[in-house]
């Protein structure tokens, strides 16, 4: 009891910092425009244990490098948003079932969970659940299926769409000005968010 | 409550009452009111002014919540709107009509898709402009298919010139009988794929061209409007009102001269028929606001209010003399009605140019002009009338991730360069009219000012279904000659209203026992009512229609004022 009760208290903590990165820009998209301070987010969909795991989880599927990541970008807040408020309640179920599988995965393999485990224990489990999921053979029905493309889908719209994303990873041009169908590749750059 | 005092009647008489705001109605309302008359434009839904009442259009990606996407709750407001799949957003959810509020009735599945507000659905428009050739004007009398129109190319031409000179559609000329040039502004480029498979039809068939689409897009400034920024979201409104709308250029010309009065919230309930005099003496309007019902006079009306919209009206309007509907001796009103099939067609990569790429969102695609059916040469033993292609190619960006394997730093490197090229062309094909594709009125089912609802029964039938097996074909065999790899061929069902381009239901002809309208837009019965919207149309055509209801609005309006001018009406 103790030991569950300090574990749910220091994810706490580190949502609470992890929040306190993200910019107000994050919340205000994920919470429709009004600012809102970081720290006063709240789940809707996710458990607090939950969202501490997805954190971790987009984190690595979209890492900070020498830009910024997935967890920058509040990717976690936009998928509990997208979870709760957009997705079908078949959907909404299905995630859960398989979300809760990959979570327990985690704590047997590595006694662990999810967002404690090292971070190559983390790409290891992901690795695990990527060759299922892709697999030529992979039941399109089954929880894990998705749960994992849900997921995927989710995280990358979120962080492509996220202002980070859009103009540090990729860039945006909001008044383009002109229509240019030819150029060289590198004369453009990276490509364009949209 | 009705005014009917004689102060009142005074205050509630006009020249002219256009009934809508949208595309043909805009246009109605600037001929008439630059020809002199006094104008009521009667609008049932709010109002909104050009650039002020564009609550999204500068916001970014990230500025929009859900990703832009719609919640669960409120797509229940929507069950019909969401159904084309790319125009409800939440950047653009304040232009489409709240279905629980505007119920219809639907035999088999007919998408209709409308905005309620001035302006109509020319803000969200795609901006296409095609002009009709006399092989359209002559279809139905070539195939002996319903009723010839009652004019050709020669009688519309000089009124497409002037709208388009007004609008401003950008384009190039290409020569084709089929699909005549216009007064275009300079042409949008094509990126390098689509350059390239231009050339390849060039080669490779000498029956068919690839030409940039011709787009209600400003490429230089024009008539006091700015030039396109490319930003492609023009369907939230344009700040630099850089493409035709009619809150960004008939409805201020209109209201420039003085003559216009607008009214939103007015719900144009039906239109009074005079019988002694056997004219239109106005019309009956519930105002949306307080529930109130008006009456307002003119002497000549001109229904706008969009095909099923004006069609509502018209069947609405029943009298000792119309017990069917306003004009509906010949009892076609509310038949024959079409819409164009698409979602049908084939896409696939293209290896080559992988060090090019582009800059800027062109809100414009390409257009592969129809090559079906124009001559001996191309006649198909399938099937009659003929298709064209939209489409355009781009470089895959990072929705290629989701459905490959892959994650972390590495993945996350390689999407910030552009993906594989890929190419699509989608067929835009003609229906033909058919009597039994028809709407009319249900009393059972009231909407909420206790107006009857319409019952929509339509469906495509085996010429439209053979052509899209050609539209399939034809785009896939194209793509593969010009070197495109793994192409594949779609069909996403074909449902009538989902081009967004309903039209036929008192159509124009020689013969006031078959038609509704004559060559004017005129109602043969009731000679000062005109209805230059969808509805008019004999045959659907394959291009998409709103610059020939511009040109048909147009037309008629002059017409109608030198009628009032010989007292003929
Ligand atoms: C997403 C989209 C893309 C499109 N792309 C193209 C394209 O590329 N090219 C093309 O040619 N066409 C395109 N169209 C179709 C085009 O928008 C219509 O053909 C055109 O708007 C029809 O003009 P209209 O004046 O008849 O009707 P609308 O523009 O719909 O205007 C009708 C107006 O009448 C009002 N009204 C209705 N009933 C009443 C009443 N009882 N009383 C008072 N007012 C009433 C409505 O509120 C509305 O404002 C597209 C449409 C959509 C939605
Ligand atoms: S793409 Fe051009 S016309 Fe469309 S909204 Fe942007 S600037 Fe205006």
């Amino acid at each position: 009891m103790m030991a569950i009760n300090r574990r749910t208290a220091i994810q706490r903590t580190a949502l609470l910092i992890g929040g306190l990165l993200s910019s107000g820009t994050i919340a205000s998209i994920l919470e429709g425009c009004t600012t809102v301070p970081a720290d006063n987010w709240h789940p809707k969909f996710f458990t607090p244990e939950e969202v501490a795991d997805m954190e971790a989880f987009v984190e690595r599927l979209i890492p900070a490098t020498d830009t910024p990541g997935a967890r920058d970008a509040g990717v976690h807040r936009f998928m509990d948003a997208m979870l709760a408020d957009v997705a079908e309640p078949e959907d909404q179920q299905a995630f859960k079932v398989g979300m809760e599988h990959f979570r327990q995965e985690a704590v047997r393999r590595y006694g662990q969970v999810f967002a404690q485990c090292e971070a190559t224990q983390q790409d290891e489990l992901i690795g695990v659940w990527e060759q299922k999921v892709f697999a030529p053979n992979a039941d399109e029905q089954s929880v894990d299926v998705k749960f994992y493309k849900s997921a995927k889908q989710l995280v990358f719209l979120g962080f492509f769409t996220s202002e980070v994303g859009a103009t540090q990873v990729l860039q945006y041009d909001p008044i383009p000005g002109v229509y240019r169908g030819c150029l060289p590749l590198e004369q453009v750059g990276r490509a364009w968010a949209i | 409550m009705y005014f009917n005092d004689k102060k009142g009647v005074e205050q509630r008489t006009y020249d002219a009452i256009v009934i809508g705001s949208g595309i043909s109605g805009g246009w109605a309302a600037k001929e008439l009111c630059e020809q002199g008359l006094r104008t009521l434009v009667l609008e049932r839904g709010r109002m909104v002014r050009h650039v002020q009442d564009y609550p999204t259009m500068f916001k970014a990606p990230w500025e929009l919540p859900y990703a832009d996407r719609l919640t669960r709750e409120e797509l229940k407001h929507y069950p019909v709107q969401k159904r084309t799949g790319y125009t409800l957003r939440q950047s653009t959810k304040h232009w489409w009509v709240n279905d629980l509020e505007n119920p219809y009735t639907e035999i088999k599945r007919f998408d209709w898709i409308r905005g309620y507000h001035v302006g109509g659905r020319s803000i969200m428009w795609g901006r296409q402009s095609y002009r009709l050739s006399d092989l359209d004007f002559e279809a139905n009398l070539t195939d002996g298919i319903a009723v010839d129109w009652p004019i050709r190319y020669r009688d519309i031409a000089p009124w497409y010139d002037y709208v388009e000179r007004f609008i401003g559609v950008s384009g190039k000329k290409e020569g084709l009988p089929q699909l005549p040039d216009g007064e275009f502004l300079p042409p949008m480029e094509m990126n390098c794929v689509e350059e390239h498979l231009r050339q390849q039809i060039a080669q490779r068939y000498d029956d068919r061209i690839m030409t940039i689409g011709r787009s209600a897009n400003l490429t230089r400034p024009h008539n006091g409007r700015g030039q396109c920024q490319y930003r492609n979201l023009c369907i939230r409104g344009c700040p630099y009102g850089a493409y035709f709308s009619s809150n960004a250029s008939t409805l201020p010309a209109a209201e420039a001269t003085g003559k216009l009065t607008l009214r939103p919230h007015s719900i144009v309930n039906s239109i009074i028929y005079d019988a002694q005099n056997n004219r239109a003496k106005g019309v009956r309007v519930i105002d949306a606001q307080t529930g109130q019902w008006h009456e307002f006079y003119a002497k000549v009306i001109f229904c706008c209010a969009s095909t099923l919209g004006t069609t509502f009206i018209l069947l609405n309007s029943t009298s000792e003399h119309f017990p069917t509907g306003l004009g509906n001796s010949s009892g076609v009103l509310g038949h024959y009605l079409m819409d164009h099939h698409f979602m049908c067609g084939a896409s696939g990569r293209f290896d080559g140019f992988a060090d090019k790429y582009y800059k800027g969102r062109r809100p414009n695609g390409i257009y592969v002009p129809r090559f079906r059916n124009i001559d001996k040469r191309s006649k198909r033993q399938d099937y009659i009338r003929g298709f064209g292609y939209q489409g355009g190619a781009s470089r895959v960006n990072w929705t290629r991730a989701i459905r490959e394997m892959g994650f972390g730093p590495k993945l996350k490197e390689e999407l910030t360069a552009p993906g594989p090229w890929r190419m699509g062309l989608g067929g835009f094909g003609e229906c033909l009219p058919y009597y039994e594709n028809r709407v009319w009125l249900n009393h059972d089912k009231k909407d909420k000012w206790g107006q009857p609802t319409l019952v929509i029964d339509c469906e495509f039938k085996t010429n439209e279904m053979k052509m899209r097996e050609d539209m399939k074909a034809s785009a896939a065999e194209m793509l593969e000659a010009a070197g495109f790899k793994d192409v594949e061929v779609f069909d996403e069902g074909a449902y009538p209203g989902l081009a967004i381009h309903e039209m036929g239901t008192a159509r124009m002809g020689r013969d006031p026992k078959t038609s509704v309208l004559n060559a004017w837009n005129q109602m043969h019965d009731v000679p000062n009512v005109f209805v230059t919207d969808g509805a008019c149309m004999t045959s659907s055509a394959c291009q998409n229609p709103s610059l020939t209801y511009m040109a048909l609005t147009a037309r008629a309006a002059h017409h109608a004022v030198t009628l009032l001018k010989k007292g003929e009406l």
